[in-house]
């Protein structure tokens, strides 16, 4: 009871629950156009101009997988932390790619929740990278308060967890 | 959290690498070949400032002439100090960048000051375009006619011949 009260709101497990839930959704939903159409997908990675050639398949391929396993972790408070490791990575990539893409000045769709092909209806900008810096801030919310109390984590390994 | 974390990249690794040899529409894990970008790219537009026909940089010694219209319009009539270099609207903009870059090495060879741009003075205006092109290659001082060819022309018309 000594810690003030913001601290309290901060590290509640239930906010955590709802930040877990709401970031793994969000990259289970960003997953799915991607695996479904990993041809397309490799044509937005290719637009970005960041990668090199030899790297853009590969890349477009696993990618989608790592979304959707976090995305899918997150949300059950499986490996939480670890799911928000990855998250925290690829908010870390994206952010660095759509920096070089705003430099290049593309005139591009974000790619994130349906290809270029697709849509233009989610053009980036500084919006777009405001927006990545509060999902890559929220995964290190859940990565550096999260304690395992709320998912199965602690319903099916019993985990110890520290207060 | 690190090895778990490793863990679920080599599951989405290995899972991405199984549907993919398995589904149709697979792709291969390198590119055999660059993708075709459709992505438009920025074009090296500058600022390009309008001046009038009868505007006394047009007769400065230090102002540098180009026609921006094709060979044959400027064989039938140009400035008297107008040198030629016809702006093609289907050419694509690297070819355009090139030619510009061209210019402005002529121009910094030539050692005047100004850059007095005029093509036919249309809508869209060739000259215009021409103009933003150079400022955009690094050229200050461009400036382009507002009305092109034609304002030129009736005004020399209107002043009795003189240009």
């Amino acid at each position: 009871m000594n810690n003030p009260y913001w601290k309290r709101i901060i590290g509640s497990q239930w906010l955590l629950l709802g930040a877990r839930i709401y970031l793994g959704l969000v990259f289970v939903v960003a997953s799915w156009h991607k695996i479904m159409a990993p041809g397309t997908f490799a044509l937005d990675v290719a637009t970005y101009q960041f990668l090199p050639l030899w790297a853009t398949n590969g890349f477009a391929l696993v990618l989608p997988w790592v979304e959707l396993l976090a995305g899918v972790m997150l949300i059950l408070g499986l490996r939480a932390r670890a799911a928000a490791l990855l998250t925290l990575c690829m908010m870390l990539s994206f952010i660095v790619a759509l920096i070089w893409a705003l430099h290049l000045g593309l005139d591009m769709a974000c790619g994130c929740f349906a290809s270029q092909a697709a849509t233009t209806d989610d053009p980036i900008s500084w919006h777009t990278m405001i927006r990545d810096l509060v999902w890559l801030l929220l995964a290190l919310y859940v990565l550096t308060l999260d304690r395992a109390r709320l998912g199965l984590d602690h319903i099916f390994l019993n985990r110890k967890v520290s207060p | 959290m690190i090895r778990d974390a490793l863990l679920v990249l080599i599951i989405a690794t290995t899972i991405a690498l199984v549907s993919n040899a398995f589904r149709e529409d697979g792709i291969p894990l390198v590119a055999e070949e660059e993708y075709t970008i459709l992505v438009p790219c920025p074009e090296s537009m500058g600022e390009a400032i309008a001046i009038n026909p009868d505007d006394p940089l047009i007769k400065d010694p230090d102002s540098l002439i180009i026609d921006v219209r094709s060979l044959k319009e400027y064989d039938e009539w140009h400035l008297s100090q107008a040198l030629n270099q016809p702006y093609d609207w289907l050419a694509e903009q690297d070819e355009v960048d090139r030619k510009a870059a061209e210019v402005a090495k002529s121009i910094a060879r030539s050692g005047k000051h100004h850059v007095v741009v005029y093509g036919d003075g249309g809508n869209p205006d060739s000259g215009k375009h021409w103009a933003a092109s150079l400022s955009g290659s690094g050229i200050k001082n461009v400036v382009y006619i507002s009305g092109g060819a034609d304002a030129l022309q009736r005004l020399k018309d209107s002043s009795g011949g003189k240009q």
